[in-house]
């Protein structure tokens, strides 16, 4: 009888390729929400960079659309994966939302919007750099020590130079997301 | 090493094979394993069900919101047993290999008389 014969090789490979196939509803968040981020980094300091619209105020709406979009997609794949990863993600992006909105209150407060920007980007590299630990996911790693570097360096050092930087920062994430989307496709 | 009869049947190898890629801690939905190996729906329920009695997944049911929801999650038993078959099909594997490469070796040797 032709074409049930059992092949060792080909179960390997088929129980192989579907193990790897798991965690790609979780890959395939990460690549969204890199997407979704990088996006608006690279379309909001792209308009300040270019000179085009003070953005300050702009931020907020975009900002919670994001938060929103960003926490809509993590209960979608919650209700088709309960990881603990996933549940890693949570706590340290609500925990992240959580410490945004108590500093912004302070520095508005305070009166120091001049270092919001700063202040925020340094807590979404930190954010990031716990995702890629909690993921063992080598890139958000990167990504987050990058952000970290960037951002010090440029608000630091090169203030005028700062918007473009972190608009390039948007365009990485916006290329990194759109790849890894492709790559764990459905 | 031990080849697990129960694992052997291509359905239920593929169904232990993506439990394993989640590890025993993570629970996926059936609706969302039944889509990412493309089953029917009784089809997956059949297999579940074995590997249930096997003591190899744990199947919980519960809601998400008003829908009824059905969790399944490996178990240690089950990912120790998806191992040692999978070590398994490694040697049956190997084996096929280095009884097929001297066969090959002739069947090269002799093409080269031939020239």
């Amino acid at each position: 009888m032709h074409g049930t014969e059992f092949s060792p090789e080909e179960a390997l490979r088929q129980a192989k390729a579907l193990r790897s196939k798991a965690g790609a509803p979780l890959k395939r968040f990460v690549a969204q929400l890199l997407l979704l981020w990088g996006a608006i980094y690279l379309g909001m300091y792209g308009l300040e960079s270019l000179g085009v619209a003070q953005t300050g105020l702009l931020w907020i709406p975009v900002d919670l659309a994001g938060v929103a979009l960003s926490f809509g997609l993590g209960a979608r794949l919650g209700t088709a994966i309960r990881s603990p990863e996933g549940l890693w993600l949570r706590r340290i992006w609500a925990s992240f939302a959580f410490l945004i909105a108590a500093t912004v209150a302070v520095l508005l407060i305070r009166d120091a919007a001049g270092y919001l920007d700063f202040v925020i980007n340094l807590l979404a590299a930190y954010a990031l750099l716990l995702s890629g630990m909690a993921l063992t996911h080598h890139g958000l790693i990167r990504g987050g020590l990058l952000l970290l570097a960037v951002n010090a360096v440029f608000f630091a050092l090169l203030p005028s130079l700062y918007a473009p930087a972190l608009a390039v920062m948007g365009l990485v994430a916006l290329v990194a997301g759109l790849r890894s989307l492709w790559r764990y496709a459905v | 090493m031990r080849f697990d009869e129960l694992i052997h049947q291509p359905t239920r190898l593929r169904i232990m094979a993506y439990l394993r890629g989640l590890g025993t801690e993570a629970q996926v939905e059936f609706g969302t394993l039944q889509k990412a190996l493309e089953l029917t729906e009784g089809n997956l329920s059949r297999h579940l069900s074995k590997l249930e009695e096997a003591g190899y997944v744990a199947i919980e049911k519960g809601y998400s919101g008003k829908r009824p929801r059905t969790w399944i999650r490996l178990t240690g038993t089950g990912a120790d047993a998806f191992d040692r078959h999978l070590a398994a099909l490694e040697a049956l594997a190997q084996q096929a290999r280095s009884q097929r490469a001297p066969t090959e070796n002739r069947s090269r040797e002799e093409t080269h008389e031939d020239r």
